[in-house]
């Protein structure tokens, strides 16, 4: 065969994927699939342990904080920003909770929630009113509230009153969960937020011409993705009990990869599924524990995690809507 | 007004706008030395200590040329805190084979190559440069790691002439050089300034922007390799980077970048990343002399980075940002 006729081969392939791919059923399917490839691989290579009553809820138990708090992102990510300063906003909103522990519990979420808020309101601010790209202001912000939380425990980790760690239970958790993922499903679905969300996305001189005030979403946003991972703090410290200086680190890099792995396009816009939340932290969680139970190093696990991370983006990443990649 | 008093008038013109910029960073350079001084007056700037800050900023204002290429063309590159890990870690490893061939070429040969990586993801994923950089950097990561072990790589005391003067200065100022050099007189120069200000132009104008984007990411890494020698020699140490650890090292050269970006109308950006990495020194240096605990050093970061930003971007009514 001459060079030519396996290059046009090689295309052929190249763009009958590509078609394929750009197919909605394609987005909607894959993402399952890997999920439950994912659990078939690391159920035959650590010979049925993953799947284990005992693991499962070991797994479970490492979900609950992060599917909390990739909701708010999943919003901000399907209009097309980006988010990087969750892992510091969980490491503050943690602290203002154990402090507050001491007085009333109630009174504890809500400061968890208030502080997760300012942080978003900064966010919001910088992106919005100033026009810097919200990839450089979260990470700005990540920077700076990440120098606090090391500050705030240079002597000792900050711990919560300890009678906190009796509301670990099952039952909380998962009434928590499942009431935020229902009351954001209902919000995404149903609401002409949600739409709008989409719209912007996809388009967002469009979607200002059509009448949408473009910049009061994005900063409303960054609020309420600030709140809700101010509430994923309660989940947070109610498991552990304390916050150190490492509290929430790496978690934005979590949320990214686990949404990413979840089939949601890194540009946002209609191709966003609320399934994406789901499927991405589930899938997330089982690849990681599952490297960890077969035996890998860290490093190992990370640098698979970025090689998947990238095959992944690469793959779900909304071309048409692309024409310049910066 | 004849031609000739216009030509005349002009080239005043242009002469005190070249100097307006670097006067402008000067001053900046002695209110910030001010303020640290009079709160502080014994434990900052003096001579000595001036050089030492400028010396150890000479370090990151290499990097802050390499960013420049990029930022220039309105693309990010977050893997620079890990290129310079891995490439002071191998310099590191290689010096102890080779000697200064092995501190010198090694770091230079695997920062390029890492950019060239860079570049040639980024081209063909078609994903934004910013998460190519982010995905890319744990991976660099985990390689420094498997490379060390996990154990802190100490340089030879025989090998770390690049860490002091003038051989510091000597390196860094050559880099200076070969920067000014392709900026102003090469064809990268004028086309990262097109695709900057507008791709879709200059690919219709026959500009091969893939071409120069994957050359910018190439000539980031070859920097970021200069950095790595002057970083490691100076510093004589480095551990491997796990977790995303190495972002925070994206920062300093980032804002000496910035620094560049907004004096460029005053045609000196080497200058302006040079005097920029210098000013944040100062106030790095100046918190410590004023006794603030080294953990507010990120928040100091943080807040200067937003505070550059802001000013340096002009917020344009209706303009899309994601």
């Amino acid at each position: 065969m001459t060079d030519l006729q396996n290059s046009v081969e090689i295309n052929g392939f190249k763009s009958k994927l590509q078609k394929y791919l750009e197919k909605p059923i394609a987005r909607n399917i894959l993402p399952v699939i890997g999920l439950i490839a994912v659990l078939i691989v690391f159920t035959i290579l650590t010979s049925g342990k993953i799947i284990s009553p005992l693991n499962i809820t070991l797994l479970l138990d490492g979900v609950y904080v992060l599917m909390i708090a990739s909701i708010g992102v999943f919003f901000i990510m399907t209009m097309g920003c980006l988010d990087f300063s969750q892992g510091s906003i969980l490491g503050i909103a943690s602290i203002v909770f154990s402090y507050l522990s001491g007085f009333n519990i109630l009174l504890a979420i809500i400061g968890a929630i208030i502080a997760g808020a300012l942080i978003g309101t900064i966010n919001g601010f910088f992106h919005v009113k100033r026009k810097i790209p919200s990839f450089i202001v979260t990470i700005c912000t990540m920077f700076l509230f990440r120098g606090f939380i090391a500050y705030l425990t240079t002597n000792s980790p900050v711990y919560a009153v300890s009678d906190i760690l009796n509301y670990n239970t099952v039952l909380v958790k998962l009434i928590s969960t499942v009431v935020i993922l229902l009351l954001a499903f209902l919000v995404f679905h149903f609401t002409k937020l949600g739409i709008y969300l989409k719209a912007i996305g996809a388009g967002e001189i469009g979607s200002r011409f059509a009448g949408v005030d473009v910049d009061k979403i994005k900063w409303l946003m960054y609020i309420v993705a600030g709140m809700i991972t101010g509430f994923a703090a309660f989940i947070n410290v109610i498991e552990v009990g304390s916050v150190t200086a490492s509290g929430g680190s790496m978690f934005e890099t979590e949320i990214l990869i686990a949404l990413v792995l979840g089939g949601l396009p890194i540009t946002g816009g209609v191709m966003a599924r609320f399934s994406n939340i789901i499927t991405g932290v589930l899938t997330y969680k089982v690849l990681s524990a599952g490297l960890n139970m077969i035996g890998l190093t860290t490093q190992t696990q990370q640098l698979i995690e970025g090689v998947i991370f990238l095959l992944v983006v690469a793959l779900f990443s909304d071309r048409k809507s692309l024409h310049i990649i910066k | 007004m004849d031609n000739a008093e216009f030509v005349k008038k002009k080239s005043i013109e242009v002469y005190f706008r070249k100097y307006f910029g670097v006067l402008l960073l000067i001053f900046l350079t002695i209110i910030f030395w001010l303020i640290f001084k009079i709160i502080s007056p014994n434990n900052f700037g003096t001579p000595g200590r001036l050089l030492s800050y400028l010396q150890s900023s000479l370090i990151y204002a290499v990097g802050g040329c390499g960013l420049y290429f990029i930022v220039a063309m309105g693309l990010w590159d977050f893997s620079i805190g890990a290129n310079l890990v891995l490439s002071s870690i191998l310099a590191c490893y290689f010096s102890q084979q080779y000697g200064y061939l092995g501190l010198i070429l090694v770091p230079i040969v695997s920062g390029t190559l890492i950019g060239l990586l860079n570049g040639i993801v980024y081209i063909n994923f078609h994903i934004p440069s910013m998460i190519v950089t982010v995905g890319l950097s744990l991976i660099y990561e985990s390689l420094s790691v498997f490379a060390t072990h996990g154990q802190e790589q100490i340089l030879g005391p025989n090998y770390r002439a690049f860490g002091m003067y003038p051989y510091n200065v000597i390196l860094a100022v050559c880099a200076f050089i070969f920067v000014s050099l392709v900026i102003k007189y090469t064809k990268m120069g004028t086309y990262m300034y097109a695709i900057g200000s507008n791709e879709y132009l200059a690919k219709n104008m026959g500009v091969d922007v893939n071409k120069f984007k994957v050359l910018s990411f190439v000539i980031c890494g070859f920097l970021v390799g200069i950095m790595s020698i002057l970083n490691i020699s100076y510093g004589t140490s480095m551990t491997a980077a796990s977790g995303m650890s190495s972002m925070s090292m994206n920062f300093t050269p980032l804002m000496g970048t910035f620094f560049g970006m907004s004096f460029r109308k005053y045609g000196t950006p080497v200058i302006a990343i040079i005097i920029g990495e210098f000013i944040i020194s100062l106030i790095f240096n100046g918190f410590v002399a004023i006794g603030a605990p080294t953990t507010i050093q990120k928040v100091v970061t943080g807040i200067a980075l937003l505070l550059i930003v802001t000013i340096t971007t002009k917020p344009v009514r209706g303009i899309v940002v994601k």
